[in-house]
């Protein structure tokens, strides 16, 4: 697309779309073409589009699920909690009142979904324990649903910090510059907190292929 | 932990520094790939860690499928639910259900010893709640509500009152209830201040024998 092209549309966008053109110039005129017609999406979403709910929410659940993996206890039931964001997205993204920060809410939710499903999971297993120890007998813990691979338990054990990032461009692809857009954080904050992630997960996989972990757990008392 | 926020940047560390170049090769860069591969003609360790962490991401990806294949299964949920305007027993099971799932199962003891014995509703034509109980099971039945059989109820908790009172022990009933439900919720935190609204779900078996 040319750049007089750009140029046109921009007179015909809000000064919000205009902002994030200009903003985005370097990037090329593709790339300004694709930013706008996100936000474009974005605006009409958050107005109540039913439409454009649906093509947002399909174009982007799946970063949503890897974030909220990175974040919630293995045994979270990642469908239960992504339908949750769904829920909170329908009802609340009118209150965005930045098109272009979309993304960067969803995440939010996404952590905080995540988050409050720790806090409750570990509740209720200490109220199992209390119940355990008051009956006498032996409870067993619900089953709470199969969990994702043995790769995400092992991320489990990383810091969410760590652990977001290589999801997130393990599932997407993304680059370390929209990583950063998505995180608010620098492009090198994003570089660093990658490698940094991948050498403590290759560090769990060795300790798992070589049966440390399992030794250290049992000490630990995990199950 | 530091991070790469700080003013000590971690990246001038010599071990960062490699893990940094590994990173972007695993990540795609063709040019550190290069470089990583120069340093392993005089390091061939370095080689073979490029190729663990090469072997890691395909594995990281392998489980990000599985997520994304969670993913494309949930949709959005309508609009505004049906909720208000539902009366009757399907939207008074839904509620019901929703409730037990949000997961408050476990009640304090001291709600239910507060309650006095004559304001529970509706029984007040059983000379006791055994006699309620069994009225209840006779009527589900009657029904086809109650699923499977009812089971003895189980112990899970006693201890001896001493002085030949006996025993005082903790049972759970287990009743097994198949009801059709026109919708499905499940009340759920929407934000940070615990705000509750339903969300659809989907059912978490797949099998009702």
């Amino acid at each position: 697309m040319s750049t007089l092209n750009v140029t046109m549309m921009e007179r015909e966008e809000t000064p919000q779309i205009k902002a994030v053109a200009s903003d985005i110039r370097d990037a090329g005129d593709d790339a300004v073409l694709a930013n706008v017609q996100e936000v474009r999406l974005f605006a009409r979403a958050a107005s109540g589009d039913r439409a454009a709910l649906e093509e947002v929410w399909a174009s982007n659940r799946r970063w949503i699920a890897s974030v909220i993996a990175a974040h919630a206890p293995r045994s979270a039931d990642v469908e239960d909690l992504l339908q949750e964001v769904a829920a909170t997205f329908v009802a609340k993204c009118k209150d965005v009142r930045d098109a272009a920060s979309l993304r960067g809410w969803l995440r939010v939710v996404a952590v905080n979904v995540a988050r409050m499903a720790a806090r409750s999971q570990a509740a209720e297993t200490r109220a199992v324990r209390a119940v355990a120890h008051a009956g006498g007998e032996p409870v067993a813990k619900a089953d709470a649903g199969r969990g994702a691979a043995e790769m995400l338990a092992l991320l489990e054990r990383l810091p969410s910090q760590f652990a977001e990032p290589l999801l997130l461009q393990a599932t997407q692809g993304l680059s370390q510059r929209q990583l950063a857009q998505l995180l608010g954080v620098p492009e090198t904050t994003v570089e660093t907190r990658l490698a940094r992630g991948r050498r403590m997960l290759r560090q769990l996989l060795q300790q798992l292929d070589s049966g440390e972990m399992d030794r250290m757990d049992a000490a630990d008392g995990v199950r | 932990m530091n991070d790469g926020n700080s003013n000590n940047d971690p990246r001038l560390d010599p071990e960062i520094e490699l893990d940094i170049l590994l990173s972007r090769a695993v990540s795609g860069d063709r040019d550190a790939l290069a470089a990583v591969r120069a340093r392993g003609a005089s390091d061939p360790s370095i080689l073979e860690e490029l190729a663990m962490w090469q072997a890691d991401e395909l594995r990281l990806a392998r489980a990000a499928r599985e997520i994304h294949a969670v993913a494309d299964t949930v949709a959005l949920p309508p609009a505004r639910p049906a909720f208000g305007g539902r009366v009757g027993l399907g939207w008074a099971v839904a509620a019901l259900i929703a409730l037990a799932w949000f997961g408050r199962s476990v009640v304090p003891m001291r709600a239910f010893d507060a309650q006095p014995r004559e304001n529970l509703a509706g029984f007040s034509g059983f000379a006791t709640s055994d006699d309620a109980f069994d009225a209840y099971v006779e009527k589900a039945r009657s029904e086809g509500v109650i699923y499977g059989d009812v089971e003895a109820p189980t112990i899970i908790g006693s201890r001896e009152l001493g002085a030949g009172e006996g025993f005082e022990v903790l049972i759970m009933r287990k009743i097994v209830e198949r009801r059709v439900l026109p919708e499905l919720y499940r009340l759920a935190p929407v934000d940070e201040s615990g705000a509750l609204a339903p969300v659809v779900i989907r059912p978490r078996t797949e099998e009702i024998r």
